[in-house]
């Protein structure tokens, strides 16, 4: 068992690879010279932290059986919040006051993404209508917190998104970090062992021991606080934030998950092919930039048919490997 | 008469209709404006697009799972039959047509991969919107357009005027409403006395059983969500011609909202339950909730937080009352045994 779904995601992860390298050689002919160079690298990199880290959250809520539509609303009431608590307590940028900030906006990701997890798993509402309910829920906190206006952050956060190690941006190390630790929690630990089997079938794990509902709670937390990350250094990149800031994300995360090797009905998934699908999309999506008659609106409707595509395309595989 | 006291204080609608009355009352007390004759036309007026929308929850929700497309599909068609009368000169009732047409098309989509594949609807449904809404914006660029000639007519259609003592303010009832009332009818006579309609409440309820009973699963699957569709694309014509323009824009997010109203009506996501009197209810309880926020002033911005909080709340009752009767079922068939 262990052996085949080992290969199982194996598989998963370098068909991402491939397909990423693929890409890349791809958009490097098509668009020009330009598309390799260190900038564009760079600006890539930092877009694709905040969905990224959206993109694990769902992933781990989707192989639990379910799918969280509200992590794009948790991560801006978390950025709101580090900003109208940064303006308040530490105008001038005094580093206490942003750590504290930050600390507060992070405690109430995981507070969210608990709300998310309780819903879901003790009070029995379905996964895609509690996380429906709260992502109006925390948009309208959000709304209300900002008057519907954007909040502004002072100038002294956005240096944060601005640094670089060895010319690799701050955010996407901490994409790499992220991936990597959440990676081994679910590949490695008996934690990510519980929250698969609670995926692949509930009434086994609740036979074999295990606290579904703590199981489930503790995934949506986790995902909570990857959301709350996500709002900060997104806050920081964009200096400001709004209730409806990237409503597109939620289509492209769940796009993510599934190109990475997350089945929607719960239980298959692994964070290492998510984590490729992200860089996936993002060179994708680099390279419609690049073509001048590809509109941003086209994108929207290119992830929906990637989806639907890419879904045919599995469903064949897997009868496949069935009839073996 | 125990008996049927019993049953109605388990219904959900039961509910729906108490909180209504009473909010209505708070409304009423605080501003003195609820029962004025203009804010009931005007509160009439507001459900007609979201209640036929409901219907498409409703079908959706009832048979296969969640269902979001309808407000893009509904935005993306209006806008091409507002385009395509521009430039030429159809008669609305061909105009009609091809925009049912659109809208079956687009169901189709949907009820082939949620059908053939068994993808989760939502997912599904969720791509074709995002198709629809990349076809709207990109390829015909989705500006506010006026209504178009051919359909002038509809958008002026008033049926009556009323005008209030107590406000002094006016209110205009669009003949839309008659649209909803005939979908209405429609769906109930179909989902009460026909083959097809209790076919949708019995493959939602227990597919194999139904499969087993003979039903075909998957055409009655596959045709609800072309009949959704179609029932989006009138519910999006009548929103442009009562704002007399079109903009794809404000199609865009509609489904929260709807289905929040539906959950509230007493339909349950797991399939088979739901009724038509609770998709109207929930759908005028959150409109007269939004409408009337600034009537006992408070600040519009509150909105979303109050929809959040009903849609949680409501969907926990239902789940906890879900929970609930399976233990009794369950305790049921053991006492049986």
């Amino acid at each position: 068992m262990t052996t085949v779904k080992k290969l199982k995601i194996n598989s998963d992860f370098l068909r991402m690879l491939v397909i990423l390298v693929v890409f890349i050689v791809a958009a490097t002919i098509t668009s020009g010279s330009n598309f390799f160079s260190v900038v564009s690298f760079q600006t890539m990199a930092k877009q694709l932290t905040e969905y990224g880290l959206m993109s694990i959250a769902l992933s781990m809520a989707m192989i639990t059986g379910g799918i969280d539509l509200s992590t794009v609303y948790i991560a801006n009431m978390c950025g709101a919040i580090a900003s109208l608590t940064i303006s308040a307590i530490a105008p001038e940028g005094q580093f206490i006051g942003i750590l504290f900030a930050c600390i507060l906006a992070i405690a109430i990701g995981l507070c969210c993404g608990a709300l998310n997890g309780f819903l879901v798993s003790v009070v029995g509402v379905p996964p895609m209508l509690a996380t429906l309910g709260t992502y109006e829920l925390f948009s309208g906190i959000t709304i209300v917190l900002s008057n519907g206006q954007s909040i502004q952050v002072i100038p002294q956060f956005t240096v944060f998104a601005t640094l670089e190690v060895l010319g690799i941006p701050l955010p996407f190390i901490v994409f790499v970090i992220m991936a990597v630790i959440f990676s081994i929690l679910l590949g490695k630990t008996a934690f990510g062992r519980r929250v698969h089997l609670v995926g692949v079938n509930p009434k086994a794990a609740r036979f074999a021991g295990i606290n579904n509902e703590k199981t489930i709670i503790m995934a949506y937390t986790l995902g909570g606080f990857l959301c709350a990350v996500a709002g900060l250094i997104s806050l920081s990149r964009v200096s400001s934030v709004k209730a409806d800031f990237g409503s597109s994300y939620v289509m492209m995360t769940i796009l993510i998950a599934v190109l990475g090797g997350c089945n929607p009905a719960g239980g298959w998934g692994e964070i290492p092919g998510v984590a490729t699908a992200v860089l996936v999309l993002q060179v994708i999506s680099q390279w419609l930039t690049a073509v001048p008659w590809i509109n941003g609106y086209y994108r929207q409707a290119l992830y929906g048919i990637l989806l639907l595509g890419f879904m045919t395309y599995k469903f064949y595989r897997d009868k496949g490997t069935q009839r073996r | 008469m125990n008996k049927k006291t019993k049953r109605l204080l388990g219904r959900n609608e039961f509910y729906v209709a108490a909180i209504i009355i009473v909010l209505a009352l708070i409304i009423q007390v605080i501003s003195g404006q609820f029962i004025a004759v203009n804010n009931l036309v005007d509160l009439a007026r507001a459900i007609i697009v979201n209640a036929i929308y409901a219907l498409c929850g409703l079908l959706a929700f009832v048979s296969t799972g969640a269902d979001v497309s309808f407000p893009m599909i509904a935005g993306m068609t209006t806008y091409i039959i507002f385009k395509v009368a521009e430039v030429t000169s159809l008669p609305a009732i061909v105009l009609v047509l091809i925009a049912l047409a659109i809208g079956a098309l687009c169901g189709c989509i949907n009820g082939f991969f949620i059908v053939k594949y068994h993808f989760n609807s939502l997912i599904v449904t969720l791509s074709t919107s995002a198709i629809c809404y990349g076809i709207a914006f990109g390829a015909l660029k989705g500006v506010r357009i006026d209504v178009p000639e051919a359909f002038k007519g509809f958008s002026k259609w008033n049926l009556f005027t009323v005008r209030s003592n107590i406000t002094g303010l006016g209110a205009k009832m669009h003949g839309a409403i008659l649209i909803m009332i005939l979908l209405y009818v429609i769906a109930y006579l179909v989902l009460r006395h026909t083959m097809v309609g209790r076919s949708i409440y019995a493959i939602g309820g227990d597919e194999i059983s139904a499969r087993r009973a003979g039903i075909q699963v998957d055409r009655v699957r596959f045709g609800v969500f072309v009949v959704n569709g179609m029932i989006a694309v009138i519910g999006g014509l009548c929103y442009a011609c009562m704002c007399k323009n079109c903009s794809p824009m404000e199609y865009y997010g509609g489904e929260n909202i709807v289905i929040a109203a539906i959950v509230l009506g007493g339909v349950r996501l797991t399939g088979g339950h739901g009724t038509l009197l609770g998709c109207l209810l929930g759908t005028f309880l959150l409109s007269m909730v939004s409408n009337s926020l600034t009537l006992i002033g408070v600040s519009v911005y509150w909105q979303n937080v109050f929809i959040g909080l009903i849609i949680v709340g409501g969907a926990s009752i239902s789940a906890i009352q879900a929970k609930r009767s399976l233990k009794a079922s369950k305790e049921l068939g053991k006492e049986a045994a």
